[in-house]
């Protein structure tokens, strides 16, 4: 009788539970630190060592490690709560902007996060013109990820003025 | 989080000096009063600084001339042989240019072969082993630039457990043309 009745109360807090964990999956956590890594003048290469941010802490052994820039700068950091039905965009230097659309998350029992990912970079139009016109976005990037409950995925490449900008991106539900 | 303001595209030539007189006051008086073009300007003098210590930005040629002849070696395995699976090692570049037509079939099966390789047949399961809790496994499964001069690829590591998307761009690899497998 009493191994009935644990059996039974697993079994009800495990019903509990799991609507819980899907009302709680509606929206996930986004994070985006901007990151500039750049090269230092041949000239001033020699020994010296990397030049690491402190700020990027969590991702210094990443960075350096995967990439062969002199320096890395810290320039921003925004969270955002995002909705798994809506998408948010996260402004970045320079007429860049990356714009976060969450799709679902732990598909298959997996923990997992689907999200489709674009980076856009604004586009004055007609040169010369007072801007008038409502400028344009070029999609630089667009990208569908499954990324891991709490992980981080690099993106980069664009040139900026200071280097090439890198973008960490974060997620957890 | 926010929305690009109006302003915003000024604001590179304001911090240059370069906006027309009247152009200049307009955007001066806008970021009195605009938080979101205020810290974008901060940024943009940021970068400034670090380009002003450290010269005009570069990429590590020999880095990129390693990512692209790697690229083009797995690039040729498929086009060699479509069905034969290139074997996925550390770091190795799986993408390939989306905007040269002559790479675009080859690419498409070189990622299929990285979905395949990455998930499973079936979908399931990581694809290197096993991952811890806070892992980083990402997975791609698709990713395509809609602007000219722009090359999207990916790769992943292993240690550090890192997916990197990067966006090559013209502007930066123009330092090492006639090295690469684009190269004419
Ligand atoms: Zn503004």
């Amino acid at each position: 009788m009493r191994t009935t009745v644990i059996v039974c109360s697993i079994a009800l807090l495990m019903t509990l539970a799991a609507p819980a964990s899907a009302a709680s999956s509606r929206e996930i956590v986004v994070e985006v630190t901007s990151i500039v890594a750049a090269k230092r003048p041949a000239s001033e290469r020699g020994e010296a060592p990397v030049e690491l941010d402190p700020r990027l802490g969590p991702f210094s052994k990443n960075l350096t490690s995967l990439f062969a820039y002199d320096s890395y700068t810290f320039l921003s950091k925004d969270r955002a709560v995002v909705q798994f039905s809506d998408a948010t965009v996260f402004g970045l230097p320079e007429h860049f902007s990356i714009e976060i659309a969450p799709q679902q998350l732990g598909r298959d029992g997996s923990d997992m996060i689907e999200m489709l990912v674009t980076l856009f970079r604004e586009v004055p139009r007609g040169k010369g013109g007072q801007g008038r016109a409502t400028p344009e976005r070029d999609v630089i990037l667009r990208t569908k990820i499954r990324l891991k409950n709490g992980g981080t995925v690099l993106l980069g490449g664009p040139p900026i003025r200071a280097g090439v900008l890198v973008l960490a991106l974060s997620a957890r539900g | 989080m926010r929305r690009p303001c109006r302003f915003e595209r000024y604001l590179t030539a304001f911090a240059d000096g370069e906006l027309p007189e009247r152009l200049k006051r307009k955007v001066e008086a806008h970021v009195e009063r605009c938080e979101a073009c205020a810290s974008e300007l901060d940024s943009i003098r940021a970068s400034d600084r670090i380009l002003k210590s450290h010269g005009a930005p570069a990429v590590s040629n020999d880095r990129w001339a390693q990512f692209r002849n790697e690229l083009k070696l797995g690039l040729d395995d498929v086009d060699r042989d479509s069905r034969r699976v290139a074997r996925v090692r550390e770091a190795r570049p799986v993408y390939a240019p989306v905007r040269r037509r002559a790479y675009a079939v080859a690419a498409a099966c070189v990622v299929a072969l990285f979905v395949i390789l990455s998930v499973g047949p079936l979908g399931i399961g990581p694809w290197h082993g096993e991952t811890a809790a806070a892992s980083n496994e990402c997975i791609v499964d698709s990713i395509e630039s809609l602007a000219a001069g722009y090359t999207p690829m990916f790769f992943s590591s292993q240690d550090p457990e890192m997916t990197v998307i990067w966006v090559f761009s013209e502007e930066v690899e123009g330092g090492i043309r006639g090295e690469g497998p684009g190269a004419k």
